[in-house]
């Protein structure tokens, strides 16, 4: 062999070791880094406005940075309270009924009818007894329930650490905001010259479908949990914020995000004071909310869609919730949109630009 | 380290930068800016060093990017890369300018005749800054309907002297013709008797 391809080959094996050395080095910061990222990407639209009128970046950066700030404060000092009085009081409200051995008895729904059918049946056939069943379900399910807020918490602390999300993440998005110019110039430095247009081209058409779409999520789902909020509102349904949040929440959830979002609706009303007739009249909002939603929002918003067919959707956040859980539902699709752009954008651009 | 190193960069990066807003106000398209908007603008632009003979896009290309030469000399080829040049491209000139405003490929090839330093700016960028900075953009863009309006003349003018000469060389071709008709008639004449 030649010499000088042995020094390359040592050289390509020795940079490879690096990459893999590096990665495994800054492993556990990774997930600071994409997050700061997604936040720096969300963020970034206003601090180029600003840009216009010749503010510095890293003021009008300050300057955003003081507002959420802000936000958060107001948030923990109104918001959270409210929350955690209310969730305080649903979690409590859900123990007295686990307590109360006839709360998921139908007989107690007070309609006569069902009842007297109740008793009918239990005098022929002894050995069925439906409202046992349906105390045992209707337990084990608002069991199910109380541990959801924990779920959550704990699956997403194991990714996040709450104090590198109030340390760290904001340092690393503010710099990634400053120098946004500078680290697309330097990334676009290392691609030569053969495959810099080709980069460019699939950098912009990647970003041009996948960030209006994460944008856009963003907003739809803030409207959705302001439309449920006040359509709760109008109701008169307790908890109106709490409901209406894990509403907007679950509402990014393709498919299954509507329902699971509403089911804790469904419980408050049945278990409240509020008259169960209450549920029609929630079922109706949250039809106009989602029709709403799926009508004028998603295609105002996202545009064409996803160009995805629905079944694909489906079986993406299926299979999303089995690998990663909750938050596999979530970022399932978008991750799966992502990589489907990419490819569908390399497979026509490669052979425009002669690299196959 | 202290907070203000922090914050600003370094002296080397600072000179390039200013040496490169320079450069911006002696390119044609870009004369009309002010100096703050040639220091928005050229954070848009990607330097690329091409050597000699190195391609820089081929015809059939999507159009992505716009290119101002910043140092070396370039050619255009229409046909194949064997065939003729058609344009010299030299320093403060650009190509590329089409593909701001047509969603067609690349019209023609372009080839580094010596290692040149382009500044690269893309498509989207471009029109994003002239979105975004109004002002600067109306100017750029009256520049480069001024540049694209004097390409115009000028390829008139060509067209026009080569019809001209196309004109010319068909007189004489006729003349050549009646020429050789009268011969072959006098030939034949001859022949006869």
């Amino acid at each position: 062999m030649d010499r000088t391809k042995v020094v390359r080959w040592i050289i390509g094996i020795l940079s490879i070791g690096l990459v893999v050395a590096g990665i495994l080095f800054y492993k556990s910061i990774l997930s600071y880094v994409i997050i700061s990222f997604i936040i720096a990407y969300l963020i970034a639209p206003i601090i180029n406005y600003a840009q216009k009128f010749h503010i510095p970046r890293a003021l009008s950066i300050l300057i955003v940075y003081i507002i959420i700030i802000g936000l958060i404060v107001i948030l923990l000092n109104v918001i959270i309270p409210q929350v955690k009085v209310q969730a305080e009081e649903a979690s409590k409200f859900f123990k007295d009924i686990v307590k109360d051995p006839n709360a998921f008895s139908l007989k107690s729904l007070g309609l006569d009818g069902l009842s007297n059918f109740l008793d009918r049946i239990q005098t022929r056939f002894t050995f069925i007894n439906i409202d046992e069943y349906t105390q045992t379900l209707g337990q084990q399910f608002v069991t199910m329930l109380n541990q959801i807020p924990q779920l959550i918490i704990s699956s997403v602390s194991q990714i996040i650490n709450i104090l590198a999300f109030i340390i760290v993440i904001p340092f690393i998005t503010f710099f990634m905001l400053k120098d946004e110019r500078r680290l697309f110039k330097t990334f676009f430095s290392w691609i030569p010259n053969r495959y810099f247009e080709f980069s460019i081209y699939l950098f912009e058409k990647i970003e041009d479908s996948f960030g209006r779409y994460l944008r856009s999520i963003l907003l739809e789902t803030i409207i959705v949990a302001l439309m449920s909020y006040i359509g709760l509102l109008i109701l008169g349904i307790p908890y109106a914020l709490t409901l209406s949040i894990i509403i907007g929440l679950t509402n990014p959830i393709k498919f299954f995000g509507p329902f699971i979002g509403f089911v804790p609706v469904i419980l408050v009303i049945l278990f409240s004071p509020v008259p169960n007739v209450m549920l029609i009249y929630a079922i109706l909002m949250s039809l106009v909310v989602q029709q709403v939603d799926s009508n004028i929002l998603f295609p105002s918003l996202v545009g064409k869609g996803l160009g995805m067919h629905p079944l694909w959707v489906l079986l993406t956040v299926i299979a999303g919730g089995y690998a990663f859980g909750i938050l596999g539902l979530l970022f399932a699709v978008p991750v799966v949109f992502l990589i489907k752009t990419a490819v569908q954008v390399s497979a026509t651009s490669l052979k425009q630009f002669e690299i196959i | 380290m202290k907070l203000k190193e922090f914050f600003t960069q370094k002296p080397e990066k600072v000179q390039e930068e200013k040496d490169l807003i320079k450069f911006l106000s002696e390119v044609e398209l870009f004369e009309d800016l002010t100096r703050n908007e040639r220091r928005n603008l050229q954070e848009h632009l990607y330097q690329r060093k091409y050597k000699e003979d190195e391609i820089v896009f081929k015809k059939g290309y999507p159009n992505v990017v716009m290119y101002i030469v910043k140092e070396g000399e370039l050619q255009t080829f229409i046909g194949s890369l064997e065939g003729e040049n058609i344009k010299t491209i030299k320093p403060k000139d650009f190509f590329g300018e089409i593909g701001l405003f047509l969603e067609e490929e690349r019209t023609a090839t372009i080839v580094a005749s010596k290692d040149s330093v382009l500044l690269g700016i893309s498509k989207r960028d471009m029109n994003r800054f002239i979105d975004e900075h109004p002002r600067a953009g109306s100017k750029i863009l009256r520049r480069l309907a001024s540049v694209i309006s004097s390409h115009l003349i000028a390829t008139n003018q060509t067209l026009l002297c080569k019809r001209e000469e196309l004109d010319d060389l068909k007189k004489q071709l006729q003349e050549k013709e009646n020429e050789l008709n009268e011969l072959k008639t006098t030939q034949t004449e001859e022949e006869k008797k």
